[in-house]
């Protein structure tokens, strides 16, 4: 049906629904028939296992329904519409969803959200679960089922968001999503600082975050995430908010990394800043086949120490990470032992999702199962019965 | 006289008499929570002190097909924490310790019976707190607030409890215990803890918390805004809100409250006017007197007869003692109230309000308010009299007919009290057989017998429409 | 509502206490602050509880059983959820007319209706009592009574009661004769300093302190030989006839010397005759003041008093809950030179004194005053001040159960303490007219 779409390969058949009810009807057909189904939007985070399926769903066809309240900062995105064709909308009114996945344009709002992506704003705007405030599914009986409402506070009944946030279509296929906006910052600033050591990088961190600053962006970075071949530490800070509030806050984090044992440090002009965050998102081009990238996880003090076991086993290893959130994405050589990772990964409390090209079963992406796994089998059957969605594609082979 | 059944004989052998309450006499208090309206009489209440203990309970219960839930302080407005099939009530006052502080994670590990309030007093000279900030934080437990997602003036800025909790350690229906989540943003798998906040302890028993602490704002400050109609008070809310500033808290109180709150409490709140809107704002030193000024400004354009600063750290106080109190001074001026907390888009805020004195009017009755106006969260404070039957009567239908408007514009049945007994008779205004079939899904996958808090938020197969008690009393406490 | 005549309750609660009652809209907020609900966390152990029982039986719910009678009997009457209540629910004076209706309905043993009823009222008897007191704590009979045989024979309340009595003094403070003391310093008004009962005859250094304190700042001092127990116990078990008995002739004598104020150094008996004033019509409500509110706008230059121990302040309920009254005392320690006040978590929370409670309800009682040394040993305070004999004594007993170096002292002495470097200042005997 579509030509072009990732989702051809995936399945022996491939439908590109336009409404809602049409997506409901197939999805019945698929449950009576059992079916297994896979919904693919931009195709940009898809995991499948290497498995086949019966059917693959391409939502890039629902893109009606989109409704933009300004004076309420609320929106209802159709889950097909991309991402960028989304805030730009929403800019009109100087509003966004803010939410900054690596996304080359082709991501879909309801892509995103099923994955649960992110981006180094996650920093200040937290995720996905902070922003959504409801959503339109179809489940694995084909039912359409609403969820929240336009209002950004709101405890009616279970909060079924935030189980499909980052449940990669396993449990139902997302149609539409209404969020919760942000004001657009009036400017914004970048700042970066070089560094010897991750210690001297994460202790500038630890400064800045109890400085009266309010950065959109804090993150370290190194290798391939960074705009040049060095083995520095980077530490990449982006102010933003009105003409004053970034005014005061510049003299501030000047002063801040001035008084840090940054090797250099720098103002980023519009150009540059653009650049360093594209690198931030994407790499800066070199090649790098043979790594295999992680998703980690993990208390936020136990940041030093984890960099400390990264570089002894891994020198060669790119990285971006988020202090005040204990996250990072890692890239390590693809074919290093992950077992030792995985359990220096583990003996700090944190958790891991592996990305690499050859992984190809659940419990290799998600080599730790959460505590809580038996009871998210119980979720994922009670909502997909026939078991049609995405089949042994989840954490704990779900 | 006492006839101890075999459930309380197996309930004594698991925590000994002290800890089993169930003498008739002594159940009478746990009959209702702050929703007086809805009495339940229990058959037990047990005060556990463990995890364990709270396991042994679930499958002691389990075992005797009785129906059980936890309670907090019972401060909740929805009557979540009553049991309305009868059964054991699971009091977790006894775990109330704050287990652990930890300023480099940036996380507390609670009990679920600590205060609200405790645990930030115990954070805040060091520069930290706990965000949420319902106006029951002095009484309310943070096990209660997880049970229903509690709100609070500040979440305007800072999010619900759901945004503040990482990590819980739960007891199952059946007895399992089982940790989800962690000290940190977890990236495996359904977000459990998310699908449990808020779930008005129908899924489980939370016997341990991780919540995020958040720092201290630099600094902060507070406003009073007069207004001579509650209309260009609202109208002063949603245009703050469309211009993209986001204050700390948001709130809005009208003539009647204000003179139940000077009567008693005497917070300072000006007397001669229509509505206030009390305006917190808070963050950097270098952003707050432009975002002052451009609120100053939207409130003059909209007719504010006064606008003026807290002076003070006391004066602050004051207001906000003021403000979250001020249902309880309203316990003064009227025999009794009922309110609700239904929420609207923030743009129909003016429009609800207008709405809700209407309906009251129709109905004979008066209506004031008290709202956290930047959320579009209303909490219509419908006065009545309940020795008088049809005033009773009345009072529920306008309630009614406000939460229903309130979806017509839409929004939504509850903002932070939750459905509880007492919007089952509303819950399909919003939600329809399907979508309440999804949640009952969810429900009967995790707690497959049911008994786990029975007769709470679906009204498919509830049973405790016939409320055991002729009385009605005033009820509610905070908002 | 309907009426139920037959309520075991109905004879104390009449139109306004019903109404009263009514003014509980049960938000709970109540219950963090209730000693005995954070203690055992039990619902009918907390304020909204007990008022829920009070209802519940007003209503014909259920009966005056021995659960309610426990119930009620575990409140302290600290009253610390008057200050939390947002509605302004009166709730001592609930339990007040609760505890009536118990007392009326059920007999209470012969010890403690001689003890309220002939002992406490009488000075004799209260000197005869605390003489063999002190003749047993000087022959060291009370330790005696710790062990067997003897703790065979002495009941444990009793033993209990022994082991937390103060040192008893030679002899009371008061005189069978009206004592007046002149002002020393330029006269500003006068005073008529009510002295109770307890305080009277193991307190009279306190006393003492206040009248130094007093003459020192100006005022004529009279203590009218014919005053008596303020009732406070006797309203507090119930005790109505006894309660009214005891305020009315009070009052009278109070009255009748005409002093500008009548000052109260025990917050229990000013809480108590305040709040009993608010039901009568007297002329002297305006003039009843805790000693604290008048020292505290007073201009007084006390000496510093040295090493910097460091000073804690343990609010008592029924000043701060009870009066009100929170700023004034902190005002007048800020006003000692270099002092170090350190800040007392808990302060606002019942020690477990409250009048006879230590003795009626042990077990509670024992359990506060342990949490409450915690807080103490915690803040690291050298001095404790209180303000009320009650309280003096069970921290003085807390003190000696953990062993640990601890002085408790009244506001007065303290003070007292810091005048007394200066040389001019009175010593023993005070002036006498």
């Amino acid at each position: 049906m579509t030509n072009n779409h990732p989702s051809n390969t995936l399945a022996t058949e491939t439908i590109k629904p336009v409404t809602t009810d049409d997506l409901a009807r197939i999805i019945r057909e698929a449950a009576e028939q059992k079916r297994t189904v896979i919904a693919v939007g931009g195709g940009t985070h898809l995991f499948t296992a290497g498995k086949q399926f019966d059917l693959a769903i391409d939502t890039t066809g629902l893109t009606d329904g989109f409704h933009h309240t300004p004076a309420d900062m609320t929106a209802t995105v159709p889950a097909g519409m991309r991402l960028s064709h989304a805030q730009e909308k929403l800019s009109h009114n100087g509003q966004w969803i803010p939410l900054d996945p690596p996304d080359r344009g082709n991501a879909t709002v309801g892509g995103v959200i099923a994955a649960n992506r992110w981006g180094p704003r996650r920093h200040h705007y937290g995720t996905a679960k902070d922003w959504v405030i409801a959503t339109t599914i179809v489940n694995g009986k084909g039912e359409i089922v609403r969820a929240g409402a336009n209002v950004v506070k709101n405890v009616s009944g279970y909060d079924l968001n935030k189980l499909y946030i980052g449940s990669r279509g396993t449990v139902g296929i997302i149609t539409d999503l209404s969020f919760k906006l942000s004001p657009l910052p009036a400017v914004r600033s970048t700042f970066r600082a070089c560094y010897s050591t991750p210690e001297e990088a994460l202790t500038t961190a630890a400064v800045i975050r109890s400085a009266p600053l309010e950065p959109e962006s804090l993150l370290i970075t190194k290798g391939r995430w960074t705009t040049l071949k060095a083995k520095h530490w980077w530490l990449l800070v982006e102010l933003a908010g009105s003409e004053e509030g970034v005014t005061a806050q510049k003299e501030t984090l000047s002063t801040t990394l001035e008084g840090s044992s940054a090797n250099r440090w720098n103002e980023a002009n519009n150009k540059d800043a653009a650049y360093y965050w594209e690198t931030v998102r994407f790499g800066n081009g070199e090649a790098s086949p043979l790594f295999g990238i992680a998703e980690i996880s993990f208390p936020k003090s136990q940041a030093e120490c984890l960099l400390a076991l990264l570089i002894k086993s891994y020198p060669k290893l790119s990285l971006k990470l988020l202090p005040a959130r204990g996250l990072a994405i890692v890239e390590i050589e693809e074919e290093t032992d992950r077992s030792l990772f995985v359990n220096e990964i583990t003996k700090i409390g944190g958790s891991i999702e592996f990305d690499c090209v050859e992984i190809n079963s659940p419990s290799h992406r998600w080599p730790v199962e959460p505590a809580g796994i038996s009871l998210m089998k119980k979720l994922k059957t009670a909502l997909d019965p026939s078991g049609i969605f995405a089949p042994g594609t989840y954490v704990g082979g779900i | 006289m006492e006839v101890k059944t075999a459930l309380i004989r197996d309930l004594e052998s698991l925590l000994g008499k002290e800890r089993v309450i169930s003498h008739p006499t002594e159940l009478l208090v746990y009959e209702c929570d702050g929703l007086t309206l809805s009495r339940h009489g229990a058959d037990a209440v047990v005060l556990p002190e463990s995890t364990e203990e709270v396991s042994r309970i679930v499958k002691c219960c389990q075992g005797h097909q009785v129906p059980f839930l936890a309670r907090g302080s019972g401060t909740g407005l929805s009557g979540g924490a009553v049991a309305a099939e009868g059964g054991v009530i699971v009091q977790m006052s006894r775990m109330a310790t704050i287990i652990e502080i930890d300023y480099d994670d940036e996380v507390a590990v609670v009990q679920p019976g600590v205060i609200n309030l405790h645990l930030s007093e115990a954070t805040r000279p060091d520069g930290y707190h706990y965000a949420p900030d319902p106006s029951s934080q002095k009484a309310c437990t943070i096990g209660g607030n997880v049970a229903e997602n509690a709100g609070g003036p500040h979440t305007l800025k800072y999010g619900v409890t759901a945004n503040h909790i990482l990590g819980m350690t739960v007891v199952m229906p059946d007895g399992e215990i089982i940790n989800m989540g962690g000290r940190h943003e977890s990236i495996l798998g359904y977000d459990l803890v998310g699908l449990f906040v808020g779930s008005e302890g129908t899924l489980g028993i939370v016997t341990e918390i991780i919540v995020k602490l958040t720092r201290n704002p630099e600094s902060s400050k507070t406003f009073l805004a007069s207004f001579n109609t509650v209309e260009a008070a609202s109208n002063s809310v949603s245009s703050i809100i469309a211009a993209g500033i986001i204050p700390a808290a948001l709130e809005l109180i009208d003539a009647l409250v204000i003179q139940a709150v000077e009567s008693h409490l005497k917070a300072g709140f000006p007397q001669d006017v229509a509505a206030i809107l009390l305006i917190e704002i808070e963050g950097l030193n270098a952003t707050l007197s432009a975002q002052a000024g451009e609120i100053r400004n939207i409130c003059h354009t909209h007719g504010a007869t006064d606008f003026k600063e807290a002076k003070s750290e006391p004066e602050r106080a004051q207001l906000w003692r003021g403000r979250k109190e001020a249902i309880g001074a309203l316990g003064k001026v009227t025999p009794a109230f009922y309110t609700n907390d239904g929420v609207v888009p923030r743009s129909k805020l003016p429009e609800i309000l207008e709405f809700d004195i209407e309906t009251g009017k129709r109905n004979g009755l008066q209506v004031a308010h008290l709202c956290h106006a930047g959320d579009g969260n209303i909490h219509p404070i419908i006065l009545y009299d309940h020795e008088n039957e049809t005033e009773t009567k009345a009072a529920m239908k306008t309630s009614r007919e406000i939460l229903q408007r309130c979806i017509d514009l839409g929004g939504a049945l509850s903002g932070e009290h939750g459905i509880g007994t007492e919007k089952l008779t509303s819950f399909s205004f919003m939600f329809n057989k399907t979508d309440e079939a999804q949640m009952m899904a969810v429900r009967s996958a995790l707690s497959p017998s049911g008994k786990l808090n029975p007769s709470k938020i679906f009204p498919t197969g509830a049973k405790c429409g016939e409320s055991k008690i002729r009385k009605t009393v005033a009820g509610g406490g905070w908002l | 509502m309907s009426e139920t005549v037959t309520s075991p309750l109905s004879r104390t609660f009449h139109a306004e206490e019903k109404r009263l009652l009514q003014e509980c809209i049960h938000c709970g907020f109540c219950l963090p602050a209730c000693p005995t609900y954070m203690e055992n966390g039990k619902e009918m152990d907390s304020p909204r509880g007990r008022l829920h029982l009070m209802e519940s039986l007003l209503e014909g719910r259920m009966n005056l059983d021995s659960a309610f009678e426990e119930h009620m009997k575990l409140c302290l009457v600290c009253r610390a959820c008057e200050t939390a209540c947002p509605s302004g629910v009166q709730f001592g004076h609930l339990m007040e007319a609760t505890r009536q209706s118990i007392a009326e309905v059920k007999q209470k043993g012969r010890l403690e209706r001689f003890l309220l009823q002939t002992v406490l009222p009488s000075h004799r008897w209260l000197s005869f009592l605390f003489t063999i007191t002190r003749v047993i704590q000087i022959l060291r009979l009370d330790k005696l009574s710790t062990v067997p045989p003897l703790s065979l024979l002495v009941p444990k309340k009793l033993r209990q009661l022994q082991l937390s009595l103060p040192t008893v003094p030679p002899r009371r403070f008061g005189r069978s004769y009206d004592v007046h003391y002149r002002a020393i310093r330029k006269q500003r008004g006068t005073v008529t300093l009510f002295t109770g009962c307890v305080m009277d005859h193991l307190f009279p250094h306190v006393h003492t302190a206040t009248v130094r304190l007093l003459t020192w700042h100006g005022y004529d001092v009279t203590i009218p030989s014919d005053q008596a127990c303020c009732g406070a116990l006797h309203a507090h078990a119930g005790e109505k006839s006894m309660t009214s008995f005891l305020a009315d002739q009070n009052i009278s004598i109070l009255d009748n010397c005409n002093s500008d104020y009548i000052v109260i150094n025990s917050a229990g008996c000013g809480s108590h005759l305040k709040s009993y004033l608010t039901y009568i019509d007297s002329g002297i409500s305006s003039r009843v003041v805790d000693l604290s509110e008048l020292l505290a706008v007073i201009e007084m230059k006390p000496k510093a008093i040295g090493p910097t121990d460091p000073v804690a302040y343990d609010e008592p309920c029924h000043l701060l809950h009870g009066q009100g009254i929170s700023t004034q005392p902190k005002t007048i320690l800020e006003k000692i030179p270099e002092i170090n006040l350190v800040p007392l978590k808990g302060s606002d929370r019942c020690c477990g004194s409250a009048g006879s409670y230590s003795i009626t309800e042990t077990e509670m009682s024992l359990k506060l005053l342990d949490a409450k040394m915690d807080d103490i040993e915690a803040s690291g305070a050298a001095i404790v001040v209180t303000a009320n004999p009650g309280c003096q004594m069970q921290l003085n007993w807390g003190v000696k159960r953990r062993g640990i170096n601890v002085e408790v002292l009244h506001l007065a002495e303290l003070l007292d303490k810091c005048f007394r470097i200066d040389p001019s200042y009175p010593t023993d005997p005070l002036v006498l007219d």
